[in-house]
């Protein structure tokens, strides 16, 4: 199965530092893929690569490639880019907080996404979000649709963003630590909502995090990244029972006992 | 534009007007007030390097005293603003919660009208002339510095280091001399300096207008004001004061600007990028 | 799911019209308070009006006073003239006693306006635009040479700017009329010179708040959404920057009061400045008091406008403070 997205041998940073330092990764169809690392390693910075937003004009992608589809997306052009942000690859934030413009209704924002290009489905862009909202959890879609972000809790705000990278059926997840903000309970749901997905449309999820517990309880593939450089990959199960790296081992020892995982391991 | 870059400009422009107004004068025979009817509006030769105004007066004197009177009122006024408005900012910042509310709707009551309508309507009430002008400026003018001192005061009294030194016992006088004032001084210096060309041009403008600095002396506003009559023949009595009131304030903000960016991380990060 | 729960979403009419309410109540108690202050102020100073008259006989005098009211007890003349003020009445100019300042108000007060709206649209047409521009390329030169220029014009005295528009474009050039209101051209020159200074404020509030706006999540994630730049903009930036110049707009307006004191002078335009100017040189009370009474009430109005737009729009911002 060839691989839909291709990372090799990424180098990335600003003119003085390097932050990634020849990555490889890859991730499949129907397959959700996690990349851990602590605070600084690096791993957001590889998520605004693959889409190509950077979070400041210092920041460029020195070499590598990033095959997406068997094609390389670094020679993309800016244009050619912005047809696959939101449509092919979609990207689900980490701060449910700050990620919807305060001032636009809820529906708009998702209407907004809508490219009636990309989706084949009949139904118009508010039927979408209707539908997505439902299926996201929300009973009152036609509530959510008229409201403004700040009459939404944290947890209500993340599944509407996960709503509206859906909007245009894409092939790739790209989750930037979407459960950091949240409580337990709350990440709980977030992940059994991605995994649902992942079963219902075949997606593919990239899903990065700090937080191993969550991993364990989701992910079928992990990567680990250490200071911009993958120190260890494997399948979920390999990695918690039978770790490689002395780092990997040290995360897991400073593992708190975490319910589910315990329960799983069992 | 970077605020090292601001901050230098502002500074060196600054400093050639305080040079020019300080030491210009040992420079010309002339005095600011003598009259020459036999020169007057003579266009600038080498004898009058600003030419001359309808008394004959020589532009360049006069526009040196113009620079001093309106360095010196505006930084007057800033000045005593600071005093009393950090007076006033104190004890609001403060106290308990009726008095800072009574103090502060004082001071809102004459802070909706506009600065220059206020202090137009008190120099009808004190007069013409200096003293009166200052005291006009400065009988509102302090309201501004005391609303941006109350609400440093009272940010820092919940900053964290504050409520840990007031747990651990310090008491209020020493709390502010040696815990807060100390970080408040740069924003309230930044504040103030802002309020200097402020200063300068309420003075101007209220010159300008004939309700401020009586003739003989010359005002940069004064300046100007007798020179819109004549311009159409003599436009070099429009142009030097004209420049010179706006180098004044130009540079003054300039080094506000800087000042302020200086004391604003989070402008200074954003300047140096990521 | 869980059930998550009901959202209160607010119902905005009757707590508006209880704030409108609550506004004209402290309208009018500000207003007795100015005009009480006034009144003081008029009978504190020493030496009344009629004392500038001279070589003017006892007798005349005597009437004049009596004519005036200016013989009955002080609280007396309180209620008459806070009696006259509530009918409209804001009595006759000192200088000119055949002109009412109602009168004088109302047939100069559009003048002004006039002049105050057209420089309001070109202020903020021109800051918005500049500013939004000058953020977009922040840091090139473009940017640089803008807020230089942005700075220089706020620094530039109002009565500077006149008098050099009026030399170099009316006088010299000859492009425009040199004073006075009778045409749509006479209004060119004066609106121009009126909104310099406010459309480098605008030009730079909108600068750094624009600023602000890009760094916002909510504007990387509508890039990530694929969305056109262009939509991005226009959308998600720049109604948002657009709040801080809002709330500049009580600044504003002032500013562009006290300007026209300055341009209806230079370009000899008889709006309310020129009578202010006037009163004020003549020491008309009357006039003054009236005038002042006028600002006043106009001000407010438009202040508690604009407290009640921005009120409504933090509502929305004020969860968002918790990020970044």
């Amino acid at each position: 199965m060839s691989h839909l997205l291709e990372v090799s041998h990424l180098v990335a940073g600003t003119r003085t530092t390097t932050i990634i330092n020849d990555v490889s990764l890859n991730v499949c169809e129907n397959e959700i893929v996690a990349l851990v690392g602590e605070s600084g390693s690096g791993k957001s910075m590889i998520a605004r690569s693959i889409m190509r937003l950077y979070p400041s004009e210092q920041i460029h992608t020195f070499s590598g490639s990033i095959r997406f589809q068997d094609q390389e997306l670094l020679r993309f052009s800016e244009n050619s880019m912005r047809k696959i942000r939101g449509r092919e690859i979609a990207y689900i934030p980490q701060s449910p907080l700050n990620a919807l413009n305060p001032m636009m209704t809820i529906g708009k924002q998702l209407i907004e996404s809508y490219d009636s290009r990309c989706y084949e489905g009949k139904s118009s862009p508010k039927e979408r979000a209707h539908h997505l909202l439902k299926r996201v959890g929300f009973h009152d879609s036609q509530l959510i649709m008229n409201s403004l972000a700040y009459q939404l809790s944290g947890g209500m705000r993340q599944r509407i963003l996960v709503a509206i990278s859906l909007m245009n059926s894409p092939k790739l997840l790209i989750a930037d630590e979407p459960t950091t903000a949240l409580d337990v309970t709350l990440q709980a749901e977030i992940l059994d909502l991605l995994q649902d997905l992942k079963e219902e449309y075949g997606l593919a999820i990239f899903f990065i995090t700090h937080d191993l517990g969550l991993v364990a309880r989701s992910a079928d593939r992990v990567y680990i990244l250490k200071s911009g450089e993958i120190v260890e990959t494997g399948t979920t199960d390999d990695l918690f029972y039978k770790p490689q790296m002395t780092y990997t081992k040290t995360l897991l020892d400073s593992l708190i006992q975490h319910p589910t995982i315990t329960a799983s391991a069992v | 534009m970077n605020y090292k870059v601001k901050i230098s400009l502002g500074l060196t422009i600054l400093g050639v007007l305080l040079f020019l107004c300080l030491v210009g004068s040992l420079f010309s025979p002339y005095e600011p007030t003598s009259i020459y009817l036999a020169h007057k509006n003579a266009p600038p030769s080498f004898s009058h390097w600003f030419g001359t105004d309808e008394l004959g007066r020589d532009l360049f004197t006069r526009t040196l005293q113009g620079i001093r009177i309106s360095l010196s009122i505006g930084t007057l006024a800033a000045f005593v603003d600071l005093l009393l408005g950090t007076l006033w900012g104190t004890i609001s910042g403060f106290a308990n919660r009726k008095v800072d509310s009574v103090m502060m709707r004082l001071a809102e009551l004459v802070y909706s009208l506009p600065y220059l309508l206020v202090v137009i309507l008190a120099s009808v009430i004190l007069g013409k002339g200096l003293i009166p002008l200052v005291v006009a400026m400065v009988c509102i003018g302090w309201i501004q510095m005391a609303r941006v001192v109350r609400l440093l005061v009272r940010d820092a009294r919940c900053s964290d280091y504050v409520v840990a030194a007031h747990a651990l016992g310090v008491r209020t006088p020493r709390l502010f001399l040696a815990h807060i004032f100390p970080n408040i001084v740069g924003p309230m210096l930044a504040a103030c300096m802002l309020s200097v060309p402020h200063a300068i041009f309420t003075e101007a403008f209220l010159s300008f207008l004939g309700i401020g600095i009586q003739p003989p002396i010359a005002s940069l506003g004064s300046l100007v004001g007798d020179a819109i009559p004549a311009m159409r023949f003599f436009p070099w009595r429009l142009v030097f004061p004209a420049s010179f009131i706006t180098l004044l304030i130009f540079s003054i903000m300039l080094l506000s600007d800087g000042l302020r960016d200086l004391y604003d991380p989070k402008k200074r990060l954003h300047e140096g990028g990521l | 799911m869980s059930n998550n729960t009901e959202i209160a979403l607010e119902r905005n009419a009757l707590p508006v019209l209880r704030k409108i309410a609550k506004k004209l109540i402290h309208l009018t108690v500000s207003l007795l308070a100015l005009l009480s202050v006034c009144f003081v102020i008029m009978h504190i100073v020493p030496g009344d009006p009629l004392q500038e008259e001279q070589g003017v006989p006892k007798e005349v005098m005597a009437s004049l006073r009596h004519k005036y009211g200016l013989d009955k007890p002080i609280m007396v003349q309180y209620a008459t003239y806070i009696g006259r003020v509530m009918h409209g009445d804001l009595g006759s100019s000192l200088r000119f006693p055949s002109e009412s300042v109602t009168k004088i108000i109302s047939n100069s007060f559009p003048v002004s306006m006039h002049l105050g709206l057209q420089a309001l649209a070109l202020a903020l047409t021109f800051g918005v635009i500049f500013g939004a521009w000058s953020a977009y390329r922040s840091n090139r030169s473009v940017d640089v040479g803008m807020t230089m220029v942005a700075t220089l014009g706020v620094s530039v005295p109002s009565f500077v700017i006149a008098a050099s528009l009026q030399l170099i474009f009316a006088l010299y050039w000859q492009l425009f009329p040199v004073a006075r209101w009778d045409s749509l051209a006479h209004t060119i020159l004066p609106s121009i010179a009126l909104s310099i200074g406010p459309t480098c404020g605008i030009m730079r509030i909108m600068r750094a708040s624009m600023l602000d706006m890009l760094s916002k999540e909510w504007v990387t994630m509508a890039r990530m959404k694929g969305i056109s730049e262009y939509r991005v903009l226009l959308v998600h930036i720049i109604p948002n920057a657009l709040l801080p110049v809002l709330h500049y707009m009580g600044p504003i307006t002032a500013n562009l009061l006290t300007g026209s004191f300055v341009i209806e002078r230079v370009f000899c335009i008889p709006g309310l400045g020129q009578w202010f100017v006037l009163g004020v040189m003549s020491r008309d009370y009357p006039l003054i008091a009236g005038l002042t009474l006028f600002y006043s009430i106009v001000l407010y109005l438009i202040h508690s406008f604009i407290d009640l737009i921005t009120a409504a729009f933090n509502k929305r911002l004020s969860y968002n403070e918790g990020g970044r």
